[in-house]
């Protein structure tokens, strides 16, 4: 057999970042291990957001982050492209740009052919390259499932970094990607998507942040993240906390991939949704109008998702049409605002 | 009763099973889902109870037996608007949706002392009522009803878990100065609070 013939979504029940740790057990663990005080590091984990930062000098700060996941598509070389695309996210989600990369590769040569292989690492190398950033070495160890991801280090000016904990009351939020990525890759795995749907699912995965923050870079934005494995509200609930706000969401107002609303409506959504909504139920509050399948789609694990931002309120328009301008981005989307904090961290309208 | 075995099958499988499964009996029939795994019972009671199906549950040695009723179909009203019909809890709550307004810091005119104890004892009853106001609405002094350490903000934010959505005027936070003392609620804007009266079933004054 070879890669051609190789399903590589038959080898896993959970795939992409749906295939992430409750995020309540996370932090509960995280929360044990010692501090670390150290002045150059900007960014550290107790903010929860996307990479670690470390002050370098006045000029320069390295973003240092990884990620790695089992199959989220049956294509070896796509596999490839989007976990890069997944991992290099982070460093645009600060604001910064790829330098080095390392492939993490955990994969059975006795259970598949080597070209898949071949095929999972060129996808991630071709990402890379088209990031600008050197792909310089890597790991590999015998594991099946596969899983495959990038550890990458960027570069950003320390005075210029975009993190998930400057959100301001009176911002807008700004989503670039629509959701419902883990609903339409479960329902690809029973059969009942339409072929155009997911192509257009798979092509935003493989769809580089990197456009969008050179929005964020001309317009001196200073908060964002990228949402992916604990859904939209996941990680805007760790914003809210990370910034002191609370945020209010337009359920109405949030852009979704084709099929996907239909999907969860009729009962097609996957065990991560229920998950990441039990991690955030006792911050949120819903609003009796919402539909229950888009809160279910606000809290879908999102694979390689788009970058949610803060941007001031005069700026927002601006921002948005720029963002729509760019291929691939034309469904970004005003969801919601920045509120002061009171005692719900987001309210889904 | 019309049965739905979802045993040996992943999520969200079990759940497409009881939704197209809800299709097959009429409004108000009772069907029966079988699951034989904790994650998936979990999902589907959720994924009931947003639908309006009243599950009950119950566990027969290694599966749970879940009774859910197919919810009532919209009603002419709710035909326009597909959004309340959807969101009814239970499918069964009274029809008329209403919004409660505090437009001071107290209930009716006369005696401000008697005026503090009202609201109180209005926010404490509407705590144990069965049908809940959709909004409560605090502008002008009502905003004071929200702010930190007061009896009236832990009563709105025990009514807020309830699935009461609590508005606080921001324009009034603001004049007032007390924007940060806010404790419960979304700080909104006059725009919503319009169109959240020139939506509401009826609207009680304070």
């Amino acid at each position: 057999m070879d890669s051609e013939d190789f399903d590589l979504l038959s080898t896993v029940e959970y795939g992409g970042c749906s295939a992430k740790l409750p995020p309540g057990e996370l932090a509960g663990i995280l929360a044990k291990l010692p501090p670390i005080n150290d002045p150059n590091l900007l960014v550290d984990i107790e903010t929860h957001d996307d990479a670690g930062v470390y002050k370098l000098n006045d000029e320069t700060a390295l973003i240092f982050t990884t990620d790695f996941f089992p199959p989220i598509c049956s294509d070896p070389y796509e596999f490839g492209e989007i976990a890069a695309t997944n991992a290099l996210s982070d460093v645009y989600a600060m604001g910064g740009t790829p330098l080095l990369a390392l492939n993490l590769l955990m994969f059975s040569s006795a259970k598949m052919p080597l070209s898949v292989f071949e095929r999972i690492l060129r996808g991630g190398y071709d990402k890379v390259k088209e990031a600008g950033a050197l792909m310089v070495g890597g790991h590999t160890i015998e594991d099946h499932p596969p899983k495959y991801g990038l550890a990458v280090v960027g570069t950003i000016h320390p005075e210029k970094l975009i993190t998930n904990a400057a959100a301001q009351p009176g911002d807008i939020l700004i989503l670039t990607k629509p959701l419902g990525v883990g609903i339409l890759v479960a329902a690809q795995r029973l059969k009942i998507v339409r072929e155009e749907a997911y192509r257009e699912v798979l092509n935003q995965m493989k769809l580089l942040n990197k456009t969008a923050r050179d929005i964020m870079v001309k317009h001196g934005v200073k908060c964002a993240t990228d949402v992916t494995g604990f859904g939209l509200l996941g990680h805007a609930l760790k914003m809210a906390d990370a910034s002191g706000v609370s945020l209010a969401i337009k359920s109405r107002d949030l852009p979704v991939v084709s099929q996907a609303e239909q999907l969860a409506y009729d009962g097609c959504i996957p065990g991560a949704a229920f998950r990441n909504l039990n991690f955030v139920q006792p911050s949120l509050h819903v609003a009796q109008k919402v539909e229950p399948h888009l809160k279910m789609v606000a809290t879908d694990a999102q694979t390689s998702g788009g970058l949610l931002i803060c941007v001031p309120a005069e700026k927002a328009q601006r921002v948005l049409n720029e963002l729509k301008s760019l291929p691939g981005l034309q469904n970004s989307a005003i969801i919601g605002e920045v509120l002061p904090k009171t005692r719900k961290a987001i309210y889904l309208e | 009763m019309y049965t739905i075995d979802t045993k040996g099958h992943l999520c969200p499988e079990p759940l497409i099973m009881a939704s197209n499964g809800l299709k097959e009996v009429k409004e108000g029939e009772k069907v029966l889902i079988i699951s034989d795994n904790e994650t998936s019972y979990q999902n589907l009671m959720s994924f009931l109870t947003d639908l309006g199906a009243n599950p009950v549950a119950s566990k027969k040695g290694y599966e749970y037996h879940i009774e859910a009723t197919k919810p009532a179909k919209s009603s002419p009203q709710a035909e326009n608007n597909p959004e309340q019909y959807c969101s009814v809890p239970g499918g069964a709550a009274p029809a008329t949706d209403y919004v409660v307004v505090a437009r001071s810091s107290r209930m009716g005119e006369g005696d401000p002392e008697l005026g503090d104890l009202l609201v109180r004892g209005y926010l404490n009853a509407l705590k144990g009522m069965d049908h809940l106001p959709t909004y409560i609405i605090m502008y002008n002094g009502g905003v004071k009803l929200s702010l930190e350490g007061t009896d009236t903000a832990l009563a709105l934010g025990e009514l807020e878990d309830k699935g009461v959505s609590i508005i606080v005027c921001g324009t009034c936070v603001d004049y007032y100065k007390v924007k940060d003392k806010v404790s419960v609620g979304r700080i909104s804007n006059m725009y919503q609070i319009a169109t959240i009266l020139a939506e509401a079933g009826h609207v009680v004054y304070l």
